[in-house]
């Protein structure tokens, strides 16, 4: 039988079965999603969209109000993503605190966790002579308006900038495995200390009792069940949500599928009479670092679309339509994304498909109108031709769900990361967030998941009746 | 017409004049039938979730036997639909999404249109073995 079961591949399930199996855990890693490499990855945008993307390439909140994107592929978002290593402020610790009571949230006890998962990952900047076009209109922007910015941490190895690579690509997976996604760092590393892995491997529910977990799901359209002592979920704030609903534990987590929350985000492009190229070179390099941003509740993202995304972004249809996407390479784009209330609800609908209630509260459309306006501000300011703010809102960071706290009426989740009652189910990754932290989630994801690992080491050796 | 593991002639017919609503061509760029990216729809089609499938071919069956002003007056319905509140917007709003997706996914995946933007991009992968 296996110490742990992990459902899900990204940041978290990553970190916890490197953790785990380093620390003589015997664990199973499942993954519904297919297994890609440098070399396989899908070769272009209509593919990767289908093919790493649950739901063909795009889920929508009940309302159609926004979309999500959500990655389906042995690696999870950590393929997908931009590998941004952001770590949290004192006014996200604080709230968090208020929010659920735990005390270790704050950023001297967080600091360990933090640096562990850093440890063995290569982490740099874009160096300034590598800002795209797109990059150095923010930055000249925010400059000249008086706005702080700051260069991003990012977790790449070797991108070869000066062979002229363009990272927009690694999108779609990193064809030079310069992208630290979970796949060749806590993956690669947990294999070679004995995890197995599963993927295409769509776990459905779970069945926990004193001794063991049931773990049921699909398995190339047959129907599978695995076994473990213990089972972190790891599969996100839908996927963990789902699972926990279909094993039919509403009733005695009457938080769960509440406070899901998802950084809504809103693309605008500007129209410049000189070629941009944004979609060149180094494709986010810098971001908002701004306090008066941060206390009115939204940031600022620099970075573009390819065109299917572009397309899908621009309002209208038509010659109009067209019109704008001829003039792809003289657009540049900066993306707000809001620190949204955890207003939004997960459940199961009648035929068992997931539903997605996210609508936006009034505070939410504030902070969306400051932030669309400070970009028309800065665009103007960098002597764009024309703005074009697009309406549909779009999440990535999807958090929630099963939030952490104390207290079992009002959370899902213990401050020791087992869900309330149940001493061999774990969860770590953005699921447990009990808000929005308007901060880029994934480091906090791995630190919070290397935090949990070192809890579910005690409770195996407990368990076994050995000293951790 | 390619054909398609997953819509008849009559689907594709229905997608091509919905693809030549929202993508009609001028001088540069050519029309979404002209470009006959309908061939490619499987790549899309594979992944998608049988329920949106489903409903997909329900309404390129219905589109197949519109005249193309009619085709046109759904795209401005969906256009102006989703902007208002409640469940018949929401409704229109999942509609829009998915129509678009299918149609600007076909279309601005096309090599002929990404070099019509002057849309070229790689990785360098020489120094790899």
């Amino acid at each position: 039988m296996y110490d742990f079961a992990i459902v899900g591949s990204g940041v978290s399930g990553g970190r916890v079965a490197y953790e785990l199996t380093k620390g003589g855990a015997k664990c199973l890693l499942l993954e519904a999603g297919r297994e890609f490499g440098k070399n396989t990855f899908p070769k272009n945008e209509m593919d990767y969209s289908t093919q790493l993307f649950w739901g063909g390439g795009l889920e929508v909140t009940t309302g159609g109000n926004i979309g999500l994107l959500r990655a389906k592929c042995l690696g999870g978002t950590s393929i997908v993503n931009q590998a941004l290593l952001d770590r949290f402020d004192d006014l996200a610790w604080s709230d968090w605190r208020a929010a659920s009571h735990i005390a270790f949230f704050n950023a001297n006890t967080m600091a360990d966790h933090y640096d562990a998962s850093a440890k063995k990952l290569k982490i740099g900047s874009i160096p300034v002579e590598y800002y795209n076009k797109n990059a150095m209109v923010f930055t000249r922007a925010c400059n000249k308006l008086g706005y702080n910015w700051s260069p991003l941490q990012r977790a790449q190895a070797d991108c070869r900038l000066d062979q002229g690579s363009d990272c927009i690509v690694c999108l779609g997976g990193c064809p030079r495995d310069s992208k630290q996604s979970s796949l060749v760092t806590t993956i690669r590393w947990a294999r070679e200390a004995g995890l197995e892995v599963r993927s295409e491997f769509e776990v459905v529910s779970i069945s926990p009792s004193e001794s063991e977990v049931r773990v049921q799901g699909y398995q190339g359209g047959d129907q599978t069940e695995v076994i473990a002592r213990q089972v972190v979920l790891a599969a996100g704030a839908l996927g963990n949500t789902g699972i926990l609903l279909r094993s039919g534990l509403k009733s005695r987590l009457p938080a769960l599928g509440k406070r899901f929350a998802c950084h809504p985000q809103y693309m605008s492009y500007a129209v410049f009479d000189e070629p941009i190229d944004a979609h060149k070179g180094a494709f986010q390099s810098v971001k908002s670092d701004d306090k008066k941003m941060r206390a009115q509740g939204f940031k600022l993202e620099n970075v573009f679309a390819p065109p299917i995304g572009t397309a899908m972004l621009m309002p209208g249809f038509g010659q109009k339509h067209m019109k704008l996407m001829k003039k792809y390479r003289y657009l540049a784009s900066m993306e707000v994304a809001i620190r949204d209330d955890a207003s939004g609800v997960i459940t199961l609908g009648s035929n068992g498909k997931l539903k997605v209630q996210k609508p936006l509260t009034a505070s939410d459309r504030e902070k969306t109108e400051r932030g669309l306006a400070t970009v028309r501000e800065l665009f103007a300011a960098a002597g764009a031709k024309e703005v074009i703010s697009c309406t549909q809102a779009f999440g990535l960071h999807l958090m929630g769900g099963c939030s952490i706290g104390v207290d079992g009426a009002h959370s899902v989740v213990d401050p020791e990361f087992r869900v309330h009652g149940y001493k061999n189910i774990f969860i770590a990754d953005s699921s447990i967030f009990p808000g929005a932290p308007g901060i880029n989630p994934s480091f906090t994801i791995m630190a919070l998941s290397h935090r949990a690992s070192q809890e579910m080491l005690q409770s195996k050796s407990r368990s076994l009746g050995v000293a951790p | 017409m390619t054909p398609s593991k997953h819509l008849s002639e009559n689907h594709l017919r229905g997608l091509e004049k919905l693809g030549d609503a929202l993508v009609p061509g001028d001088k540069e760029l050519p029309s979404f039938s002209k470009l006959k990216c309908v061939g490619e729809a499987d790549r899309i089609l594979d992944h998608m979730p049988a329920s949106d499938l489903k409903d997909l071919k329900f309404l390129l069956s219905l589109l197949a036997v519109f005249p193309q002003f009619l085709v046109l007056v759904f795209i401005w319905v969906l256009e102006l639909g989703s902007k208002i509140p409640g469940p018949l917007g929401a409704q229109l709003r999942f509609i829009r999404i998915g129509v678009r997706g299918l149609v600007m996914s076909l279309y601005y995946s096309d090599p002929r249109v990404h070099s019509i933007l002057g849309y070229s991009v790689s990785i360098y992968t020489k120094d790899l073995s």
